[in-house]
């Protein structure tokens, strides 16, 4: 049975899952450096391993994609969403341990950051509210 | 405005609950029970617990039955439920406890049942029962003296190759410790995280289930059966032993991809033990292993970061 409270719970994971991948999205484009964005980091060839630049473009979509899966359509497959969101957020912390290991004194002073760990925040409600939501019998 | 409109009558049931509390209710368990033994009843339980209060109309739409009938239910619930001028309902602090009891006691039955479905029905093995180490799973709840020294053996394996290859492991998450140190010391120092990190996770695991689920039984259980979210972080030293012997120039970046990967796995396991030790569903497990694991990347971001 689905009551008005359970409605608001989904909804509201449904919102904080989609606000989170938009902000993953977008912090890739913001400056990160007093220079680059991180998209631009990942387009530097002299940079090694630049392929971890473009986990907060990736880790966005997948978002976006299992939000729209476990919420609006309802797949019977939404465990394996679920274990996609799990995976993204691993890709994220790994993303943020790297670059925090290499430049965490500066961060602070540019957008990206923020964005990122508001993105994480969001993350974290969104996965509480809609877990917690289908987990609750109907 | 609105949450003004809301929090007003909430500080009303607080007050007939305090009335209620200075007058207790006499009910006996036949009550108690016959309370809940209608389908409509416990329907009326979910709106009220789920929305915090709730007005007949509400009551009408989503149980879709007659007036008479749900005014005949309120009555049979008048212990559990408590109406204020405003017409709204609310929940009395019986009908709290009788609201968790139901929630928690229809996931564990759901949960049980489907263990009795498979066990008859579904015998068929798939890589998705392979991955969740099913069967040793039952192995470890069944047999608790045995697997109590497997579990021990897996951790000190564990402990032994990140000792040899110089990683400290914090939970899941695994970090390079600097090399230049006396090694000997660094050794035992790895081999000692891995015990001081199972113990930190028993305990954390029972204290959040404690407080999200309300649940302290069968704790006993976690000291052997939370060794199994552990086997994956094995398998990987025991490849990346292998690989660093064979190929010693290979890309750091492959080790942690793979890393990655199975660290997913051991939070999957780790999700999986909490729903079989606390019988309850995945999704709640997985709430719990995922909020371990923000707790321990915010420790492994305060232990990597040269600036602090």
């Amino acid at each position: 049975m689905i009551t008005d409270g359970k409605k608001k719970k989904q909804f509201l994971g449904l919102i904080f899952l989609h606000i989170s991948g938009i902000l993953c999205i977008i912090s890739e484009f913001v400056l990160w450096t007093n220079e680059f964005s991180i998209f631009q980091l990942f387009r530097l060839e002299e940079i090694t391993n630049n392929l971890i630049y473009l986990i907060p473009l990736v880790g966005g979509f997948g978002i976006l994609i299992s939000a729209v899966n476990i919420t609006i359509f309802r797949r019977k497959t939404y465990k394996f969403w679920y274990v996609l969101l799990v995976i993204i957020l691993n890709l994220l912390f790994y993303f943020l341990l790297e670059v925090f290991s290499n430049q965490g004194a500066y961060l602070w002073k540019y957008l990206g950051i923020y964005m990122i760990v508001s993105a994480l925040m969001f993350l974290l409600f969104g996965i509480l509210f809609q877990f917690s939501t289908s987990a609750e019998n109907y | 405005m609105e949450d003004k409109k809301n929090k007003k009558p909430k500080s009303n049931s607080n007050k007939f609950k305090k009335h209620i509390s200075d007058n207790p209710l006499e009910i006996t368990e036949d009550q108690f029970y016959i309370s809940l033994g209608h389908d409509i009843r416990r329907k009326i339980l979910k709106i009220i617990g789920d929305n915090g209060f709730s007005s007949f109309s509400a009551f009408k739409k989503q149980i879709q039955s007659s007036t008479g009938t749900i005014y005949h239910h309120l009555d049979v619930m008048k212990e559990l439920i408590i109406q204020d001028k405003k017409k709204k309902y609310y929940l009395t602090h019986l009908g709290e406890h009788a609201y968790q009891i139901l929630n928690n006691n229809i996931e564990s039955i759901e949960i049980v049942s489907k263990k009795d479905e498979k066990t008859e029905f579904n015998k068929e093995d798939s890589l998705y029962h392979y991955l969740l180490f099913k069967k040793l799973f039952e192995y470890f709840s069944t047999e608790t003296k045995k697997s109590i020294i497997i579990s021990f053996g897996i951790l000190l394996t564990i402990g032994i190759l990140s000792g040899i290859n110089n990683l400290q492991i914090f939970l899941f998450f695994i970090r390079q410790v600097q090399i230049g140190e006396p090694l000997p010391y660094y050794f035992i120092i790895d081999l000692f995280t891995i015990f001081i990190s199972y113990f930190i996770l028993i305990c954390t695991t029972e204290i959040l289930s404690y407080f999200i689920f309300n649940n302290h039984n069968n704790w006993e259980k976690f000291l052997n059966i939370l060794s199994i979210p552990y086997l994956p972080i094995l398998i990987y030293l025991v490849l990346y032993t292998i690989f660093n012997l064979i190929f010693p120039t290979l890309d750091p970046l492959i080790f942690d991809i793979i890393l990655l990967l199975f660290q997913v796995w051991s939070m999957i396991l780790l999700a999986k033990a909490i729903s079989t030790v606390k019988i309850v569903k995945f999704e709640r497990g997985l709430l719990l292993a995922i909020l371990i694991d923000y707790g321990t990347f915010m420790i492994m971001l305060i232990l990597n970061n040269p600036f602090r």
